[in-house]
């Protein structure tokens, strides 16, 4: 379409797959994903509260995750907290766009480096 | 320091974040105030017990322009954004375009006032003029006039689209924030040498921290003070003004001593300190905009729209 940006190509924003990812490993909350995100990447990426509910309410309009209607073990639950699991079209997007991301890589590998991808790509397997 | 003050600034970090998270439009806000309340609680409570106060202000730091700027996003999502509109709405069509146009012109007063001062320098110096000369010449005061007008100009051609009367603040905001920054340089040379003798080097944070609050409250109250006078007869909420103006400063400051070093620090605190404001504002003269609608407040008839 004439005049779509790249944010409209790619359907997923970076905190929004920093959440999907956090949630493919399990069921979480919103407290403790802000959390796993900044362990993850050692405190050098943080989501804030404000951020991290708007990327969810995008994410559940989407489809991309759920409300998890049945609470956890009562000995690992916290009344306060609503959990969010990843949907199957969740996973979907989550693998599509490591797959995008894995081709603008590859892509940004041989604009920089193109003697090494070179001899990467003729080198006998 | 004690649990009690912890537990109090915990609450006032609440307080201010969910002031400023009445900028969500109101669906979101139904949703989800409760969760990310109770988010940015859990966020200061970590923040205290890891690094702090001095963490939990960092985490106001981060946490101010991140809540503010998801607003907008928000409302913007919803709302196609026409940049005319930043520089034509008022706080009661569009609030969240009147508060970004507010929060640019605030920024924009500082290079102009730059620009204004180094013209005035070479229109009464001349380009051949030595460099001590002009010193002698243009002076501090005549620098922050130049600043406390500009600031006051670019503000006004906002301000006016509230209703508020152009030539009461553009000379409120001038002398305002021309005696307030010169009076909070005054206390800071006074502060830094009582501080210096009382905290000493031991204390250091704590001396950033004492200069902070001492030279932000004072420059706030001033200013606030100065742009009050044309608020209370028009806005109900107009008590509101001085808390957000030195809430502004005072964050201004903080922010600038938490980050000095870092190249965000040339940016993170003025457009703190304009956010702030311009939150404030909104919330004041969207309160004027109602009222002005009111038949029951007569006082207000004159900002009611023009039924021509």
């Amino acid at each position: 379409m004439p005049g779509s940006s790249a944010r409209e190509d790619s359907p997923l924003r970076d905190a929004e797959l920093r959440i999907l990812l956090v949630l493919a490993e399990g069921e979480n909350h919103g407290y403790a994903i802000m959390k796993s995100i900044e362990g993850a990447t050692d405190g050098r990426y943080s989501v804030g509260p404000a951020t991290l509910y708007r990327s969810i309410k995008r994410m559940l309009e989407k489809g991309l995750i759920a409300e998890v209607e049945d609470r956890p073990d009562p000995q690992y639950d916290d009344e306060r907290r609503r959990y969010y699991r990843l949907t199957r079209v969740g996973r979907n997007a989550v693998g599509a766009e490591v797959v995008r991301l894995e081709g603008l890589l590859a892509e940004a590998r041989k604009q920089v480096w193109p003697r090494a991808s070179a001899r990467k790509s003729m080198a006998p397997r | 320091m004690k649990p009690g003050s912890h537990r109090s600034a915990v609450k006032l970090g609440l307080n201010l974040y969910r002031l400023l998270f009445r900028l969500f439009p109101r669906a979101f806000r139904k949703d989800y105030e409760g969760w990310v309340l109770q988010a940015f609680r859990d966020q200061s409570c970590d923040a205290l017990e890891r690094r702090g106060f001095r963490g939990l202000m960092l985490l106001w730091v981060i946490s101010i322009p991140d809540v503010v700027a998801s607003a907008i996003c928000e409302r913007l999502e919803g709302n196609p954004m026409n940049w005319k509109d930043v520089f034509r709405s008022s706080p009661r069509s569009k609030p969240v375009f009147w508060m970004l146009g507010f929060t640019l012109a605030t920024l924009a007063s500082f290079p102009l006032a730059w620009f204004a001062f180094w013209a005035l320098e070479l229109l009464l110096a001349g380009p051949s003029f030595d460099l001590e000369s002009r010193r002698l010449l243009l002076n501090a005061n005549t620098s922050l006039l130049v600043s406390a007008l500009v600031l006051g100009v670019c503000q006004t051609l906002l301000v006016r689209r509230a209703g508020l009367p152009a030539k009461e603040w553009l000379v409120t905001t001038s002398i305002g924030w021309f005696v307030g920054i010169r009076l909070a340089s005054e206390a800071w040379s006074a502060h830094h040498y009582w501080a210096a003798l009382f905290f000493w080097q031991r204390l250091r944070f704590l001396m950033e921290v004492s200069h902070a609050l001492v030279v932000g409250v004072i420059a706030g109250l001033l200013i606030g003070f100065a742009q009050w006078l044309v608020l209370r007869r028009r806005a109900r909420r107009h008590y509101l003004w001085i808390p957000f103006s030195v809430a502004a400063l005072t964050a201004h400051l903080l922010a600038q001593d938490g980050l000095i070093g870092s190249s965000l620090g040339r940016w993170i605190p003025p457009i703190l300190s304009a956010t702030i404001s311009a939150a404030g504002l909104v919330l004041i003269l969207r309160d004027v905009a109602r009222e002005g609608e009111s038949p029951s407040a007569p006082q207000n008839a004159a900002l009611a729209p023009d039924p021509a």
